[in-house]
């Protein structure tokens, strides 16, 4: 019996997939060689190819929205779980869509659609926050030892420091809070930063040199 | 039936161990068992000449007939035994007779776990089960013509006295030897804690018929929900009494990082085009915003012919974030002023690309820019920035606003020089009004609000910590 297509292209088989990798791969070399070297012609490639890079992030950004209208116009369509909501979210984004069309970006609805709608719901939902912070500093900041005595005392000097308790407080207490922020949590950060950055190169790296996995 | 020398349950014949207790059962020989046949058993012929297979493939899987399981030991078929019961069970009678003859197979000639080891499995692990011999697989699973219904489980007493079932009678659960059946928990706590009922379903024990959660201790909910709030609702009435809050607590302390922000803008030359990111989101607009507003209004009061060196600036904005080409619009409907020139760029899709595309000879250059302010949701939107345009322009001076929690992550940027002054939050944004701008305004007017929670919910952090003290010593 022969094997089914997508048995194939799990495999990475077929020159589709190649022609992706050798694409893909290619492209990320001349790009990584453009920022590595100062040759006028590899500069002039780059540029372009980052050019292109940008058209394409817009087109997905287009795909990215036809995409949301599809899913939610099939959950419409078959009345799935929160239909209704589907609903509204495609009447909303086909209004505003037509009057940035019609207004632009920047235009008076779409400011308006901003500064009432958008500003205020994000507003609201990112107050619950605070509620949360609360209801966390109440169950979870327990003093039982050493440790979590440096931490709760490290975290109210840093948020009372920048206050004007801390400069109630007087000098001393700001330069402690300066020396938390610049010794010790300087430290912490740099090492994340570190980290991070190790594991940007090593993803970069296997995304050139082992591109065969991730362009099928 | 045959009764176990362990625990005495009568199991069926066709057992070779103890559905109880698992002890191997005294094998009871077959009346007339015949001989040991060979390892590889020949299977029933199909009726031959009733049909053609060729049309059931459908029935048969990928057109091959599945093997038939036959024990060494099974009796011969008997010439007049039905073909229903001779070859594939699974099919009906009408199509027995179509089925292919079915390939031997071979069983294997012994016990299984006779060759494995378990000399390595600690001492506590119980004892292995041995599987019965295949003899008596195969027997159990053959078809018997002796095994056909004979309702002979009937009712001996109560309502179905008389009733004949056709189930044969089999135990529910099959224990391993040494297992002691249904052991019996620990008897619950009387206050019905979680762990206790765990440990008794676990254990094996009877549910018990309502099962009673503690209800939490009234006083306590009640404490945390009137803390809760109060750091809430404390800043918010505060705020309504212009004044009082500075007369409270005061101007905010000077940061050294809003300090170099203020420097850095107070340094920018007679003639300069400041390039605006307006990367923030509106989610985080109450605690960037402050330190952005700021920020215009110092660069508006540079241009005025008041200041003591007025200065040309031009105000280019550009977002990589979807919604910052209207929040820039917004801001400056706020701060517009005739001193300055203003052009957005809009929304620039792709992220660290279409930073690159600002650096590329095709495209925009900054060449000609001299001061970076980002205005980031968080510290990723800085750091892009910092990494993609601030290193390929090493004279070109950055400068942050963030929320205060990009503090800590930005600090290296600061201390390395890579950043040039950061607005941390609303503290940073009121420091910037107090000691660089002079302008009062939104992070003047907040930062008291955010002193009053902060104390609260100190507050809330001693009181729950006082609490469970307390609950500790009364335990």
């Amino acid at each position: 019996m022969q094997p089914p297509a997508d048995s194939t292209r799990e495999q990475g088989g077929g020159s589709g997939p190649l022609l992706a990798t050798v694409v893909a791969v290619s492209i990320g070399i001349l790009v990584l060689l453009d920022m590595a070297t100062d040759l006028p012609f590899l500069n002039a490639l780059g540029a372009l190819l980052v050019e292109y890079g940008l058209i394409i992030a817009a087109f997905a950004l287009l795909l990215g929205l036809l995409n949301v209208l599809s899913v939610h116009s099939r959950k419409v369509r078959l009345r799935e779980e929160g239909w209704p909501y589907s609903t509204i979210l495609i009447v909303t984004t086909v209004i505003l869509v037509m009057l940035g069309l019609l207004t632009g970006p920047s235009g008076g609805a779409i400011a308006w659609a901003l500064n009432n709608v958008l500003l205020p719901l994000q507003a609201a939902f990112f107050s619950l926050l605070a509620f949360f912070l609360v209801s966390i500093a109440y169950r979870a900041l327990r003093v039982t030892s050493f440790e979590s005595l440096l931490l709760v005392g490290s975290a109210a000097l840093v948020i009372l420091g920048a206050t004007p308790i801390g400069a109630l407080l007087g000098p001393f207490f700001l330069n402690l809070r300066e020396g938390l922020l610049a010794i010790p949590a300087m430290a912490g950060a740099r090492g994340l930063l570190l980290g991070i950055a190790l594991g940007t190169i090593i993803t970069g790296l296997r995304l050139i040199f082992d591109g065969r996995r991730y362009f099928r | 039936m045959i009764e176990c020398p362990n625990c005495g349950f009568e199991n069926p014949t066709s057992r070779a161990f103890c559905a109880i207790c698992g002890e191997r059962l005294p094998q009871q020989a077959a009346p007339d068992a015949p001989p040991p046949e060979p390892l590889v058993a020949e299977a029933p012929e199909a009726a031959a000449g009733e049909g053609d297979v060729a049309g059931v493939e459908w029935l048969l899987g990928e057109g091959e007939p599945p093997p038939a399981r036959a024990a060494p030991d099974l009796p011969p078929p008997e010439p007049d035994a039905p073909p229903a019961q001779a070859g594939n069970t699974f099919l009906p009678a009408w199509l027995q007779g179509m089925a292919p003859e079915p390939e031997p197979v071979a069983v294997p000639p012994s016990d299984w776990t006779d060759a494995l080891d378990f000399s390595g499995l600690p001492d506590w692990s119980p004892e292995p089960v041995p599987a019965p011999p295949a003899q008596a697989v195969e027997r159990a699973r053959a078809p018997e013509p002796d095994r056909a219904p004979t309702f002979s489980t009937e009712m001996g007493a109560g309502l179905l006295a008389g009733v004949q079932g056709l189930i044969p009678q089999r135990p529910a659960l099959q224990l391993r030897p040494g297992t002691v059946p249904f052991p019996q928990g620990p008897e619950p706590a009387p206050d019905g804690e979680a762990a206790d009922l765990f440990a008794r379903i676990a254990g094996g024990g009877v549910m018990p018929e309502a099962v009673v959660l503690p209800k939490a201790a009234p006083r306590g909910a009640s404490l945390s929900h009137l803390l809760l709030l109060l750091a809430v609702v404390v800043p918010l009435l505060l705020q309504l009494v212009p004044g009082l809050n500075a007369a409270i607590f005061g101007a905010p302390p000077p940061l050294r990082s809003a300090a170099a922000y203020a420097a850095t803008v107070e340094a920018l030359p007679a003639e300069a085009t400041v390039l605006l990111a307006f990367d923030y989101e509106g989610g985080m607009r109450d605690e960037v915003e402050p330190g952005v507003v700021a920020t215009i209004k110092h660069l508006r009061a540079l241009g005025t012919a008041m200041a003591a060196s007025p200065r040309t600036l031009n105000l280019v904005a550009v977002s990589l974030s979807p919604q910052g080409t209207a929040l820039a619009e917004r801001v400056w409907a706020e701060s517009a002023s005739p001193t300055l020139t203003w052009t957005n760029l809009g929304f620039l899709p792709g992220g660290p690309i279409a930073l690159r595309t600002l650096l590329a000879p095709a495209g925009t250059s900054l060449n000609d820019v001299s001061l970076l302010i980002v205005f980031g949701n968080e510290t990723a939107d800085v750091q892009r920035w910092i990494e993609q345009v601030g290193s390929q322009l090493p004279g070109l001076p950055v400068l942050a606003v963030a929320p205060a929690a990009a503090e800590t992550a930005l600090m290296p940027y600061l201390a390395s020089g890579q950043l040039d002054g950061l607005l941390a939050g609303v503290p940073g944004a009121a420091t910037y009004e107090v000691n660089g701008s002079s302008q009062l305004g939104a992070g003047w007017r907040r930062i008291h609000a955010i002193t009053t929670g902060a104390l609260l919910v100190l507050g809330v952090i001693v009181a729950a910590n006082l609490r469970a003290s307390r609950r500790e010593r009364a335990s």
